[in-house]
């Protein structure tokens, strides 16, 4: 009896082990690293024999991916190889370094002048395709195409649409040797190239607003001596006059729908918030405080409008349903908060963020009314986020004078955009452009 | 001798027997002679048919009749006493005959007794060696029987004590077979207690040593994962191939997270973090079962 149950134990010692033989380890990986993505953008191929492209595709796309702050790429010497279609690639030396994803593609001049430009994006450790797209184009929309590219591997990549291929609008004010200023209103590619002056004037150009399709741009001058608002066509620099009351108008914001503006006027005794109804011209009255309240800002979803308010002793922001004129405070962190601009996702609110004197773009968060800053420097203004909630352009003032920059909303990238002469003011990022 | 006998005394028998009858014969004939007569029925029967005639021829007729009966009847004692004179010297003749006869028949009945009795004699004797002879193969038959059953007895005997002696080896090998049995079992049963023991042992080892590995490897892949700009909440898991030496030669995505990028970025890392830290012995890896791998990504 005794050998028979020896014998069954080690029976079923025997099941036990080849059970647990039998099955597959199990790991769980429950934390990551917060790292940029390894991409290589290969210098494109191109259809001629002489010349160059008028464009360095991978040059710009490179770029782009960089100031995201999302990308890690490499430079043109570092590459194992340059291939320009995808059965050229030799998938063991990427690995080797490391690379997880690639980017190859070609330019096609054709005879009539037009541009294709195909590309694909590659998973270097599946070795198969992620993405690959074939782009008409012309010689003077190559960076266009390329932001357009930009954008699709950074969908790829992340998971939500780039915001590359966008435009921005700002202020710039030339100081001339004889001390008139110069302000231009301006809009540009979203990586600061291509400025186009929509305006000039001798008085100052204030508060750009883009429409939400990106066609017009509200914006407050002074060159009638008294404050105006006035919409212009970017493609075509035709422009009229929407707000040009006693006082202040000032402050002006599209609301989602394109339809109506919300300002800031006094023309009652007091900056009060408004929206202007641009069909009719009508004005309905959203605020009605003693103090001042100013900077209306949308909500993404057109029911609520942010604005900034001394009302409570210092500037704080405050949210007003536009249904129902009720108003609520949403930050208290900090003795100054000003200037709010919603997330794309309504969830966080971005404002400068003012401590003895030090003003930095802070993220208020609307959920916990905490406000997290973001950048650190003494003279941080006017934030905007990108269309796709990654980035918050702002200025930035220092030793040299103003400049624009921006940072992505998680804080990690810092990055200066390359402008030209003079002081930046007031950058606003534009809307997707439709495909 | 004694047919001879009956046929002379049959002979004489049928003479007589014959005379008789010729008397009788003559007697009837005469009235018979006359015209049939019609008789009358038989109960008015006339016991005579008197017929008229004259006396005188009648009485001389008669007196013929008579006469010629007496002559006839002399005659006839004559005959007769002839007869028995002749019958008297044959029967004389025939006695001494048969005297004679039955002497010889005495004298040949004695021989033929005689020579039964010879021959009984002879018979008997005969009989008696014949019967001596059959007792004798009897006898023989006897002794063979007997000695074929001695043989045969002899036979069964050997036939017993070969097929004891067959039943007693058969037990023997048995006994020593199911001795070697026992020993033989008795050995497999202490080198599985102590395999198992040993296996025991490696058993504690390898789950301590599985530790170290899954954490190295944990380590490894977790710095290779990249989590920027992935939303939160997400799962998937992955079945990881490797080769001894650690490898990745293979990995499939077995649970997917519903998002496209956050599997490739897990099966991304796995494969930069390849070759995985795994015991450099095969052997080892093997018995760590390491080939085969689930990683559950749930950051």
């Amino acid at each position: 009896m005794r050998i028979t149950f020896s014998k069954t134990v080690a029976l079923l010692f025997a099941c036990l082990l080849s059970i647990s033989r039998a099955q597959a380890i199990e790991i769980i990986i429950d934390k990551g690293v917060e790292d940029p993505i390894p991409v290589a953008i290969v210098p494109f191929g191109w259809s001629q024999s002489a010349n160059l492209p008028p464009t360095d595709i991978a040059e710009v796309i490179k770029s782009d991916l960089i100031r995201s702050g999302r990308f890690s790429t490499m430079s043109e010497k570092d590459l194992p190889q340059k291939p320009t279609d995808f059965k050229s690639v030799n998938f063991r030396d990427w690995r080797l370094l490391g690379m997880e994803n690639l980017v190859v593609g070609q330019v096609n001049l054709a005879a009539d002048g037009t541009y294709e430009i195909t590309f694909r994006l590659i998973d270097v450790y599946k070795g198969k395709q992620i993405a690959g797209f074939r782009i008409p184009s012309n010689s003077k929309q190559l960076r266009k195409t390329a932001h357009e590219i930009s954008d699709i591997i950074y969908e790829k990549l992340i998971g939500i649409r780039g915001a590359f291929a966008t435009r921005i609008v700002y202020v710039t004010l030339n100081k001339k040797p004889d001390g008139t200023k110069r302000y231009a209103l301006q809009v540009a590619d979203a990586d600061g190239y291509n400025p186009k002056v929509l305006l000039e004037s001798g008085e100052p150009l204030l508060s750009p607003a883009w429409s939400p399709d990106g066609r017009q741009i509200a914006y407050v001058s002074f060159e009638g001596k008294n404050s105006a608002i006035y919409i212009q066509d970017v493609q075509t620099g035709k422009r009229q006059m929407v707000a040009s009351n006693q006082g202040i108008n000032s402050a002006p914001s599209w609301s989602p729908d394109g339809k109506r503006l919300a300002l800031t006027l006094s023309k009652d005794g007091n900056p009060e918030i408004y929206i202007l109804h641009l069909a009719t011209k009508s004005l309905t009255r959203i605020t009605n405080n003693a103090a001042i309240d100013t900077e209306p800002s949308w909500s993404s979803n057109g029911k609520r409008l942010a604005f900034t308010s001394d009302r409570g002793g210092s500037p704080q922001i405050y949210e007003v349903s536009v249904n129902d004129g009720r108003t609520k405070r949403v930050s208290f962190n900090g003795a100054y908060n000003a200037g709010p601009v919603y997330s794309p996702d309504d969830s966080s609110i971005a404002v400068v963020h003012g401590n003895s004197g030090v003003y930095k773009i802070g993220l208020l968060d609307l959920s916990s009314g905490q406000v997290t800053t973001l950048t650190d420097s003494r003279m941080d203004e006017s934030p905007s986020f990108s269309p796709n909630g990654h980035m918050i352009i702002y200025t930035t003032t220092g030793a040299s004078g103003t400049a624009l920059a921006a940072i992505s909303v998680d804080g990690t990238v810092h990055q200066r955009l390359a402008l030209q002469n003079g002081e930046v003011r007031e950058p606003v990022w534009g809307p997707f452009l439709n495909r | 001798m004694l047919t001879g006998w009956l046929l002379r005394i049959r002979s004489l028998a049928f003479s007589i027997l014959l005379h008789v009858l010729a008397a009788v014969l003559l007697l009837i004939s005469f009235d018979f002679s006359a015209k049939p007569i019609q008789l009358p029925p038989v109960d008015n029967v006339n016991i005579v048919d008197a017929v008229s005639v004259d006396k005188k021829e009648v009485e001389k007729e008669l007196k013929r009749l008579k006469q010629t009966e007496a002559d006839k009847k002399a005659a006839e004692k004559k005959r007769l006493q002839e007869l028995e004179a002749r019958e008297k010297k044959a029967r004389e003749k025939a006695e001494e005959l048969k005297q004679k006869r039955l002497q010889e028949e005495k004298k040949l009945a004695e021989a033929k007794k005689q020579k039964e009795l010879e021959q009984k004699r002879r018979e008997e004797e005969q009989k008696k060696l014949v019967q001596l002879e059959k007792e004798k193969a009897e006898l023989e038959k006897q002794r063979k029987l007997e000695e074929e059953k001695k043989r045969k007895a002899e036979e069964e005997r050997k036939k017993v004590e070969e097929e004891k002696k067959r039943l007693e080896a058969e037990a023997e090998k048995q006994r020593k077979a199911e001795e070697a049995r026992k020993k033989a079992e008795a050995e497999r049963l202490l080198q599985e207690q102590l395999a198992a023991e040993q296996a025991e042992l490696q058993r504690q080892q390898d789950a301590t040593l599985l530790q170290k590995v899954a954490a190295a490897i944990t380590r490894k892949v977790e710095n290779n994962f990249n989590k920027t700009g992935l939303e939160e909440g997400l799962s998937c898991k992955l079945r990881v191939r490797l080769l001894p030496g650690g490898d990745v030669v293979d990995v499939s995505v077995t649970q997917p997270s519903g998002n496209d990028i956050f599997d490739r970025r897990a099966r991304t890392a796995v494969q930069k973090a390849s070759p995985l830290p795994v015991p450099e012995d095969a052997a080892t890896f093997e018995r760590l079962n390491l080939r085969d791998i689930t990683f559950n990504f749930t950051p």
